[in-house]
Order: structure tokens, then C-alpha cells, then sequence
């Protein structure tokens, strides 16, 4: 009988703490969370500081992978000259590689215009 | 959404809502889930500014978790339960006892002046014999018999299993009944 008795008084207790109303949130408390919430809500939609604005040149180094990449860029292109340059007439026997050697750059002129091979030749 | 077609929306789909710009979800989430949050926190610590604090702390905690809520994974409420009895925690450790004496006095027209004043006396003798109790079992016993809450589903918010959960209620009754021995009669209660 004791435990049914304490069961009945713990089973009332629990309801006088269920209704008692000091437990309920209090207006304010609910105006703060509200406005918290909504603070947060608009913190998480607007965007993170302003885009910044690249020029051209910044975006293209920004491509290729900055200065450094842009240094071994300079690099492989030094070392076609001068392996193209090394290698003498065998592989720019065509226009650039006389360029360079300067020898018979009258002739490649020729080649645009006979005219002008001509009045070389009759200059010589 | 507007908010009067959100009272039967989920808890999870309202934070998916709220997390894509709903105003009325955040709304319906602070108006439904605060009172709850707070009433649990209010019985675990016996005092109202601390109760609060700690209600709103666990709210913003759920309203930053938002973009991150995972649907079907976990309750919001066994989440948010969870948060505010870790904060009720910390509190406690920081500040041993409770402070009814912080607690306003109720306003209630609809009850008598003398049930409302032996009503605030059951309340008031619980809530001081919640105290003596240790915290896990304070914490079973007002999941399970204040807030009604499933075993199961307070054995997710304490991470323990159903049979410890049984254990902590049984037990945290067995102590109630032990600390309000003497107030029996003085709470109108007389054996036979």
C-alpha cells in the first residue's frame, strides 16, 4: 500500500510540475530567441565580405598557376631558342633559323617579292 | 511558408526551411521549441535567469546547426534536449544549489487562491527534492515523468541504454519519495 500510495503522490507532484506555470517561457525570453534566430538567419544569407576585383593580368597569372609557374613558363621558352638556335639550320632551316644566322636573308625577302630579289641583285 | 500553415511542419523540415531564408519558420521553431527547451531547463536548474540563459544559448546553438541538419538522422528535440542538459551541466558544476527564492510568483486566475497556493507548494517541494537528487537521475525522472518523454528516446538524449534509463527513474523515484518523507501531511497528502 506504501508504494502505491508514494506513486500516487509522486504521479500528483509530477502534474503539479507540469502545470506550474513558472516553467513557461517568459515573452522576452521568446522576443530574444526570435531575434537571435533571425539575426543568425540573415548573417547566413548575406555574402562574405565583397568579391574583389582582379585585373586581366592578375587573372591570367592566377591561370597559370602565379609567378612561379610563370618563371618555368620563361624557362621552357629560353630553352627552345637556344635549343633551336644550338642545333643550327637542321631545324629552322626555313625562315627563323636564317634570321638568326643572318646569311641569306635577301633571299627569304625574295621569296614575298621577285622585284625585290631583282633590284638586290642589280644593286650587287 | 507562411507560419500558420507550419503547425503540423516538422521539426527537421522547419530547419531546412529556416536554413533557406523561411522567416515564419523561425517563427514556428522559437515558439514551439523554446518553451520546451526552457521548461527543462527551469527543472533542472530551479532557477529562471539561469534557465534562460540556457535556453537561449541551446536555441541559437540549434539555429547555427541548421544549414548543417542532417533530415532523418536525429530528432531535433532528443538534439536539443541533449545540448540543454550538457549546458545545464556546466551550470551546475559552476554553481552548486538551487535558488527557488528566484522564482516570480505564478499568475493563474483560474484557480482558486488556496489550490494555486498548495499547487505552487507541490511544485516547490518537488523541485527542492529534484535537487538532492544526482544529476543523471534528476535528468531521467524529469524526461520521463515531468516531460513525458519515451525511454527510448531518453536513452538517445543521455547516450545510455533503455534498462539504465529504467534504473535512474526507478531509483530517482525510490529518492523523491525519501526526501519528501516529512512533508507528506504539510503537502496534503495522509496515508489512509
Amino acid at each position: 500500500m506504501a508504494d502505491k500510495f508514494d506513486d500516487d503522490m509522486l504521479d500528483d507532484l509530477f502534474a503539479a510540475a507540469r502545470s506550474d506555470s513558472r516553467a513557461a517561457p517568459s515573452p522576452d525570453l521568446l522576443a530574444r530567441v526570435l531575434s537571435e534566430a533571425e539575426d543568425l538567419q540573415s548573417a547566413a544569407r548575406a555574402p562574405v565580405g565583397s568579391p574583389q576585383r582582379r585585373s586581366l593580368w592578375a587573372a591570367v597569372l592566377a591561370a597559370v598557376g602565379g609567378w612561379p609557374a610563370l618563371s618555368g613558363v620563361a624557362m621552357a621558352g629560353m630553352a627552345g631558342v637556344w635549343i633551336g638556335v644550338a642545333s643550327g639550320t637542321s631545324l629552322m632551316e626555313d625562315t627563323l633559323g636564317l634570321d638568326i644566322y643572318g646569311e641569306t636573308a635577301q633571299s627569304y625577302l625574295s621569296d614575298l617579292d621577285d622585284t625585290y630579289a631583282f633590284n638586290f641583285m642589280a644593286e650587287e | 511558408m507562411p507560419y500558420d500553415q507550419q503547425e503540423d511542419t516538422p521539426d527537421d523540415a522547419l530547419l531546412v526551411l529556416y536554413a533557406n531564408g523561411d522567416g515564419a519558420a523561425a517563427r514556428t521553431l522559437t515558439l514551439r521549441l523554446t518553451p520546451r527547451v526552457f521548461a527543462h531547463a527551469f527543472r533542472m536548474l530551479g532557477d529562471r535567469a539561469e534557465a534562460e540563459d540556457v535556453a537561449q544559448e541551446a536555441m541559437i546553438r540549434l539555429f547555427k546547426q541548421a544549414p548543417d541538419w542532417r533530415q532523418g538522422e536525429a530528432k531535433v528535440t532528443t538534439w536539443l534536449y541533449r545540448v540543454t542538459a550538457n549546458l545545464c551541466t556546466d551550470r551546475l558544476r559552476k554553481t552548486k544549489g538551487v535558488a527557488l527564492d528566484a522564482i516570480p510568483e505564478p499568475e493563474d486566475d483560474a484557480k482558486s487562491a488556496a489550490q494555486e497556493m498548495q499547487d505552487r507548494a507541490r511544485a516547490d517541494a518537488l523541485q527542492n527534492a529534484l535537487a538532492t537528487l544526482p544529476e543523471r537521475q534528476r535528468q531521467a525522472v524529469v524526461l520521463r515523468h515531468i516531460e513525458g518523454q519515451g525511454n527510448p528516446e531518453i536513452a538517445e538524449i543521455m547516450e545510455i541504454s533503455v534498462e539504465a534509463v529504467e534504473s535512474l527513474t526507478a531509483r530517482g523515484k525510490r529518492a523523491l519519495v525519501q526526501a519528501l518523507a516529512s512533508q507528506r501531511e504539510a503537502l496534503g497528502y495522509t496515508d489512509g
